[in-house]
């Protein structure tokens, strides 16, 4: 099976559970959590944990009329819907694990890498920005084509990567398919894709206003400026 | 409605099993006094859980959009609930969290600006939350007597240990925020959770 050394921290993982990690981030986590049975398990107990607090808290009653009739509400509203409106259970399926994406990633390239925007910087690099909605990170999936390196780069804010495909390596170590990376801000590196196979990778990058400027875009062309006009 | 009442005074006694039995009879066939039961329970927690969000302003208009919309869910998604998974409690709670996250998702992107319509394919917290995780096994922490043992446990940590876990498990904010709103360097938030989670027993490698 897959070898995934680097997991989301204690930090990562209950913010996940608890539902408060801001939603790129918990993008990767999930991403994760698609290659690592560990990390599934210990979502699924945080969360237990947080339901027994759920249970314990001090329940909104309202008296015996007023909830009838929040009730009654309740029903005629789901009596309105369409059948259709009921999930199918493949849904929840996730089969052909190692086959596929992340299901979010899945959904979000509609099953299709080229059906997204992708920008190329020099042979080996490129890159497509994912709208996820949250403003403050930048979002992108990037590609490195085998044997290909990533120019060398100073970190600007903290950035996590998850590796969805294939594998990379720079000075500190090899990583492989679910690998959750996190690089924090005055970090440098050269990433290195395997020679054998194209690497793919998810990252959000914390983006601060003020590093959107041309001089830093000039610098750092592959982690594009959030304030990018044609997402405007 | 007095049988619903009667069961959700009861209901501090329930087992974990009794909730799985309800959710599978209203996967089963729609059982709508099933259904009942569930919201007389779950209802009122759903409201306090949203009442627990940081900013009260939000609260207020938060409560009841939460508790329909979670159960509505619960009712639509009652077939893919899976006992063997996890409690009913934790995919009820799970369902909870799931929509008061895109609750206010939604609410932000209508503050930041009014004529934005809601992208039908975009992203929503299911999509990266699921629902259910997919393990074969149940983990000994959904079962009949983990409950008590855990809530007993959560009651004898330290009151800074308590205080931190609630606020991010309830109050629905990061270690991040916690350190903010509590005062507290992130290194100190996250020795606290830790500690927590370790004297819980919850996870083997924190
Ligand atoms: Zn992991």
């Amino acid at each position: 099976m897959l070898m995934t050394k680097y997991h989301p921290d204690t930090r990562f993982i209950t913010d996940y559970a608890a539902g408060s990690l801001p939603f790129s981030q918990a993008l990767c986590v999930s991403a994760h959590l698609h290659y690592c049975d560990d990390c599934r398990h210990k979502v699924e107990q945080l969360s237990s944990l947080g339901s027994f607090m759920f249970d314990e808290l001090e329940a909104q009653q309202n008296d015996a009329d007023a909830m009838e009739q929040s009730f009654n509400e309740l029903m005629s509203r789901i009596d309105d819907l369409p059948e259709a409106r009921f999930v199918a259970k493949s849904q929840a399926a996730n089969d052909n694990r190692t086959q596929r994406l992340p299901s979010a990633l899945h959904k979000l390239t509609r099953g299709d890498l080229d059906s997204l925007q992708w920008h190329s910087i020099g042979k080996y690099f490129s890159y497509s920005d994912l709208d996820i909605g949250d403003k403050a990170r930048e979002t992108s999936l990037f590609s490195i084509k085998a044997g290909g390196n990533v120019p060398r780069h100073r970190h600007k804010g903290d950035e996590i990567t998850v590796v969805l495909k294939g594998s990379f390596s720079d000075q500190d170590d090899h990583y492989q398919a679910g690998d959750f990376i996190v690089r924090t801000r005055g970090e440098m590196h050269t990433p290195v894709a395997a020679q054998d196979e194209d690497c793919l990778c998810l990252s959000t990058l914390d983006a601060p206003i003020q590093m959107t400027n041309w001089f830093y875009r000039l610098l750092m062309p592959f982690i594009k400026a959030s304030a990018q006009s044609s997402r405007v | 409605m007095l049988r619903a009442m009667a069961i959700s005074d009861k209901d501090k006694q329930a087992s974990p099993k009794h909730w799985n039995d309800l959710v599978l009879a209203v996967a089963r066939k729609r059982d709508r006094q099933a259904f009942q039961a569930l919201f007389a329970h779950f209802a009122p927690l759903v409201k306090a859980y949203a009442y627990k969000v940081s900013d009260l302003a939000q609260a207020d208009s938060l409560a009841e959009e939460l508790m329909q919309e979670t159960m509505v869910k619960v009712w639509l998604k009652a077939h893919t609930y899976n006992p063997q998974k996890s409690a009913a409690s934790t995919w009820i709670f799970t369902i909870a969290r799931n929509t008061r996250i895109d609750l206010l998702r939604k609410n932000a992107k209508q503050w930041e600006s009014n004529n934005e319509d809601f992208d039908e394919n975009a992203l929503s917290a299911e999509d990266i939350w699921a629902d259910q995780q997919d393990n074969d096994v149940l983990e000994s922490v959904s079962e009949e007597h983990e409950q008590e043992r855990i809530l007993e446990m959560i009651n004898k940590l330290p009151e800074d240990q308590i205080t931190i876990v609630k606020t991010i498990f309830l109050e629905g904010l990061s270690h991040t925020e916690a350190s903010e709103q509590l005062g507290l360097p992130l290194g100190t938030v996250k020795s606290r959770v830790r500690l927590a989670l370790q004297k819980l027993k919850l996870t083997i490698d924190v």
